[in-house]
């Protein structure tokens, strides 16, 4: 009897351990996912910004050096390892074995291209601007690439995860494919066709180099015209993932047993001036309006609750670059909106436009309620809702007075203040002719400091000035996600404002049935 | 008869250059930038916008892109998206068939639910059948199709789960699921086609029914059935076919609202896409075919009708 | 009283009440219809007899105040078509030749396009707002009442006695006003009250696709196009504005067709009607949307 006990006791660990092995469910191999986009991709270009849902498709075929992995973190991609030599030069060693999809091995001569592409003004490249910082890049052997920049750039790697860094094969370029409507990439899956309204078909790449990924035989990308539809084709089953839930459906959806919902904060909305413009141009009117917002109203009305009023720093929270200091600086206050208005010379309140597009419904629900909220301190807000191609060539012209626009971190780096205030960028400052010398000069100091402590200061420096000259007033943050039903699996959301980039993830993702 | 049907073909014909060239100049006057849609919302400085002009021909006279346009599409080439950069024809060729085939389902299904069921509720005037399809035919001419739709949908896609909500199937793939895919959108649009044919009919058929040779043939002893079918039926079908054929042509703009709501990836939706993202060549490769399409159903209309009643031959 | 003279009452009586509905919108209505409450989504209660939207909007003054932009909008478009439209019929079919010619063309011009996408096409070209809008709605109607005007003054215009009169001496203006005018009134008439009905369809059909009359101004279409994102969680958001689309609709037909029935006998004995509706008809207005 005594030697039972032992016996059992390995028996009971034995069967303990198999059980918790099952629970933990290892991926299985098999399967087609069909993914539901909010738009139709316009294009395939690797080095375009086309949206976000064509990022999507693009991040499941191309690889770059370096990519976003979980938790957001940075990791190697189509470099194995790379170093940093002196406070400008990084030198890439790639990966051996490498093949494009129709077996063009990847070599340093298809990652010079690429720069090269990046940064030809013909191909309109998304990183030309972040990336006019490069100086040479150098194929010191075939597996081996130097990049040099003209001067220290921190967030370089922050830039070279995002997908539009992609690595694209030479031969094919040159050969005069066009890689807007065709896609040839290192990355989980191939491109197999494109019938424009139906849907995107990859199959994967057998000879991936992430061995024994991606999991899925297949992914189907279907556009969808209208939310509402999509949001009807994943509850009944003829979509298993889409991105960019409507935010009012969110809380629904994380309440319905048969989905999973994958949301974090990732999108902030805000409101953009022009300074050259009355009354836009007095900082006090800036102020009052910032005063005038009811972002509890926002926040509830447009993101069903999900998201935080920004009464200070934009910069996330979690981040080691948020400044709590200037929390709260900027509540629903009717009394003080009024008060500047008055000390700018608009004692009975005074008229603007506000910019939005109609296309899209986060943009112009927040333009009403905004709307609404501005009218308690007596700023009559004119709405002026053309459609997106419109309010886009009139933002490029500086052609509006107030606009509402969703933003997010580009990257995982405060530097993507620099899109919104230096002003010699062509994001905002340079057509509505915003120029601060003193933000100028603290963001390039930034950008050249390697020490975080010391660019921590700056930064704090930098939001303290924005938010008192307000070229840009902040609302709120809010989540953004996918949802998808349960049994997919495997699918990462990263955080905050990284989550864009969740596409990286379709190489781990899995069916569980 | 002949010099009418030429002056006709060659009316349409004049016609379509004309709508062809008013879209082409009306596109470029309006506000709104292709390069910006493709450059999105990021950096756009002067000279990456002005390479992406030159590089898609936008900055050439534009009697040259109109000339240089229309020559291709006469030939059959309509040249290529702005945006993705993919030939155009490919897609018209894909699409178009589906709007086509859910144009002509719901004109089926219309005719096919609506020429009985007006037949019907005339024999038994006054029944409760009667009342009901009138009930259906108010529903079907008042109530929009993007509201039908969109109950449609909820009715039957979310609640009831007989049909799928959205979405197409290829039929080569799988034609039964392609099927099941169809009969919402199309019994969508059918539903107003069932409505004016039902009430056509309807009409038509009292009208023949209180005729003459009506009576003369039950006189003879032929039963009601053998009556319906043979005589009044076929009197009846003129009037109901000329209907039809208007339907057919203003189908072509209420698809639009059908495809958005059922994500039915036809013309429509590759219309409204060109239109919003600036994409110049879609939009005319798009609005010369359904123009093309439009003026050729008005033309056989116009035709029938002219060979139906003489008197209409004036135009 | 006959069917006929019944429909006419009962639509008529519809028809005044939408348009009594929405001249007192400002005041019949209980709320402002741009307020927001805290209540969002709310079902009907005493403070909001038809529940609230998304923003907290009272939906019985949305509704009320929907009614007076379809309606405002209608009217003005008819205004337009028939203002336009009919002049144009009457002097093409007086003066022949060259007028004719270029108006019979403009007009195929027009119909030469699916309505509803030449309207999404001329709202992105044009911009929106409630003139705009009826502007371009009115143009796609104007073929209608021009082809109407052109063929019932052909009729009279081609009788001898015109010319016995003109040879007497009348001027070709009152010879238009006695004896064109008085023909066309009658359709014309029953044409107004058709088009109004195939006018809020288009409109409608608009502000769904989101080209109507912007945010936050009520309008039904849009009404039922936000009502979508939320069907799971309060289904009577797309109830209401559907039925006050397909009442209006539904009153306005009704009421033309009637008035049709009503004004016939007298127009019956005129067989050369039966060309002008044959004309007419072909490519006619036909609802859609």
């Amino acid at each position: 009897m005594r030697g039972l006990a032992p016996v059992l006791t390995m028996v009971l660990l034995a069967a303990g351990v198999a059980a918790t092995l099952g629970a933990a469910e290892l991926p299985k191999r098999g399967g087609t996912l069909i993914y539901g986009l909010s738009t139709e991709p316009p294009d395939l270009d690797p080095h375009v910004n086309s949206g976000a849902s064509s990022g999507t498709v693009k991040m499941a075929v191309y690889d770059g050096l370096v990519k976003y992995g979980h938790g957001g973190a940075i990791v190697p991609a189509l470099a194995e390892r790379w170093g940093l030599v002196g406070q400008n030069q990084y030198v890439f060693h790639l990966r051996k074995g490498v093949r494009f999809h129709n077996g063009d091995p990847l070599t340093a001569d298809d990652v010079k291209f690429s720069f090269d592409r990046i940064l030809d003004p013909k191909t309109g490249g998304q990183l030309r601007g972040p990336f006019s910082v490069i100086k040479t890049v150098e194929v010191v052997d075939p597996a081996t690439v130097k990049v040099v920049l003209a001067q220290p750039f921190s967030p370089f790697l922050a830039y070279l995860a995002m997908p539009y860094a992609a690595m694209a094969d030479k031969k094919v370029v040159q050969g005069g494919t066009n890689l807007r409507s065709t896609m040839m990439g290192t990355g989980p899956f191939k491109f197999v066709s494109w019938e424009p309204g139906q849907r995107i078909r990859l199959v994967r790449n057998e000879d991936y180099w992430d061995k024994g990924k991606p999991y899925l035989d297949g992914i189907n990308f279907v556009p969808f015209v209208d939310d509402q539809t999509r949001l009807t084709a994943l509850h009944a089953g003829d979509i298993m993932l889409m991105d960019f839930v409507p935010q009012e459906q969110m809380n629904s959806i994380g309440r319905d047993k048969a989905l999973t919902l994958y949301a974090d904060v990732g999108i902030f909305m805000c409101i953009i001036f022009n300074p050259q413009r009355k009354p836009y141009d007095d900082p006090r009117v800036r102020q009052a309006i910032a005063y005038a917002i009811d972002r509890d109203a926002v926040v509830k009305t447009i993101f069903d609750g999900r998201g935080t009023p920004i009464t200070g720093d934009v910069v996330p929270k979690q981040w080691w670059a948020y400044d709590g200091a200037v929390e709260g600086k900027y509540t629903f206050n009717v009394e003080k909106a009024r008060a500047l208005l008055r000390e700018a010379g608009y004692p009975n309140g005074v008229r603007i436009t506000l910019l939005a597009p109609i296309t899209y419904s986060l943009h112009t629900r927040t333009a009403q309620v905004v709307q609404a909220s501005l009218a308690k301190a007596g700023i009559q807000a004119q709405l002026d809702l053309p459609e997106w191609a419109v309010v886009l060539k009139r933002h490029n012209e500086g052609d509006y007075g107030s606009e509402v626009r969703g933003l997010t971190a580009a990257i995982n780096d405060p530097d993507f203040l620099s899109e919104f205030y230096q002003s010699d960028r062509t994001t905002y400052a340079k057509q509505v002719g915003f120029k601060d010398a003193q933000l100028d000069e603290w963001l390039a100091q930034a950008r050249l400091l390697q020490n975080q402590a010391l660019r921590k200061k700056l930064y704090a420096q930098i939001t303290g000035r924005a938010l008192e000259l307000a070229p840009w007033v902040y609302i709120a943050w809010g989540d953004q996600g996918e949802a998808g039903r349960a049994y997919v699996r495997g699918y990462d959301h990263f955080p905050g404002p990284l989550g864009r980039y969740a596409g990286y993830s379709l190489a781990e993702t899995w069916l569980a049935r | 008869m002949d010099t009418y049907v030429i002056r006709r073909l060659a009316a349409a014909a004049g016609l379509t250059v004309a709508v062809v060239t008013v879209v082409f100049l009306l596109l470029r006057l309006v506000p709104g930038d292709v390069v910006l849609v493709m450059l999105g919302e990021n950096e756009a400085p002067p000279d990456k916008v002005a390479a992406m002009r030159h590089a898609l021909g936008l900055d050439r006279p534009l009697v040259v892109q109109y000339a240089s346009w229309l020559s291709g599409a006469l030939r059959g080439d309509f040249g290529r998206s702005f945006l993705s950069g993919r030939p155009i024809g490919t897609d018209l060729a894909a699409r178009a068939p589906r709007s086509l085939e859910l144009t002509g389902a719901a004109l089926l299904l219309g005719v096919a639910v609506g020429v009985p069921l007006g037949a019907l509720a005339a024999r038994r005037r006054g029944s409760v059948l009667d009342f009901l399809a009138g009930g259906v035919a108010i529903v079907g001419i008042t109530f929009p199709s993007f509201v039908v739709g969109s109950v449609a949908v909820l009715l039957f896609g979310l609640v009831l789960h007989w049909f799928p909500a959205t979405g197409y199937v290829d039929f080569r793939s799988d034609p039964l699921g392609h099927l099941r895919h169809l009969v919402l959108p199309a019994a969508t649009l059918a539903l107003e086609i069932v409505a004016i044919t039902m009430r056509m009919t309807r009409s038509s058929v009292l009208e023949t029914l209180s005729q003459d040779f009506v009576r003369t043939a039950w006189a003879k002893g032929l039963g009601t059935a053998a009556v319906l079918v043979r005589h009044i039926l076929r009197n009846s079908l003129i009037p109901v076919v000329t209907v039809i054929g208007l339907q057919a042509g203003t189908l072509l703009g209420r698809i639009v609202l059908v495809e958005y709501i059922f994500n039915w990836p036809g013309l429509s939706t590759m219309l409204l896409s060109g239109i919003y993202q600036r994409d110049y060549p879609v939009v005319q490769a798009v609005v010369l075919i359904v123009a093309v399409a439009f003026v050729c159903i008005n033309l056989l209309v116009d035709l029938t009708y002219g060979a139906i009643d003489p008197r209409i031959r004036l135009g | 009283m006959r069917s006929a003279d019944l429909r006419v009452a009962v639509a008529g009586l519809v028809v005044l009440g939408l348009a009594l509905a929405a001249l007192g919108a400002p005041v019949l209505a209980p709320h402002d219809p741009l307020e927001m409450s805290p209540a969002l989504l709310a079902a009907p209660s005493p403070a909001h007899v038809l529940g609230t939207d998304s923003f907290g909007r009272d939906t019985l003054s949305r509704l009320l105040f929907g009614a007076r932009t379809s309606l405002l909008i209608a009217a003005l478009s008819v205004v337009a078509a028939a203002g336009i439209g009919a002049p144009l019929g009457i002097l093409s079919a007086t003066y022949r030749g060259a007028v004719d010619w270029v108006v019979m063309r403009a007009i195929d011009l027009i119909l030469a396009f699916p309505p509803l996408i030449l309207a999404i096409a001329a709202v992105t070209f044009l911009g929106t707002g409630p003139v705009k809008l009826a502007v371009i709605i009115g143009v796609l109607y104007l073929p209608t009442f021009a082809r109407l005007a052109y063929a019932s003054s052909l009729a009279v215009v081609q009788q001898d006695y015109l010319d016995a009169a003109r040879a007497l001496g009348g001027s070709t203006w009152r010879l238009m006003r006695r004896h064109v005018l008085p023909n066309i009134a009658s359709p014309l008439i029953v044409q107004c009250s058709l088009s109004l009905g195939f006018v809020i369809l288009v409109e409608s059909g608009l502000s769904f696709l989101g080209l109507g009359v912007p945010p936050p101004a009520a309008t039904w279409g849009r009404m039922v196009s936000e009502s979508r994102n939320y069907m799971q969680r309060m289904p009577l958001l797309l109830i209401w504005p559907s039925l006050a689309i397909a009442l209006a609709i539904g009153a306005f037909n009704m009421l033309g067709d009637g008035l049709r029935d009503v004004l016939d006998p007298r127009l019956q004995h005129n067989w050369r009607r039966r060309r002008a509706v044959g004309v007419a008809r072909s490519p006619a207005r036909i609802p859609q949307a």
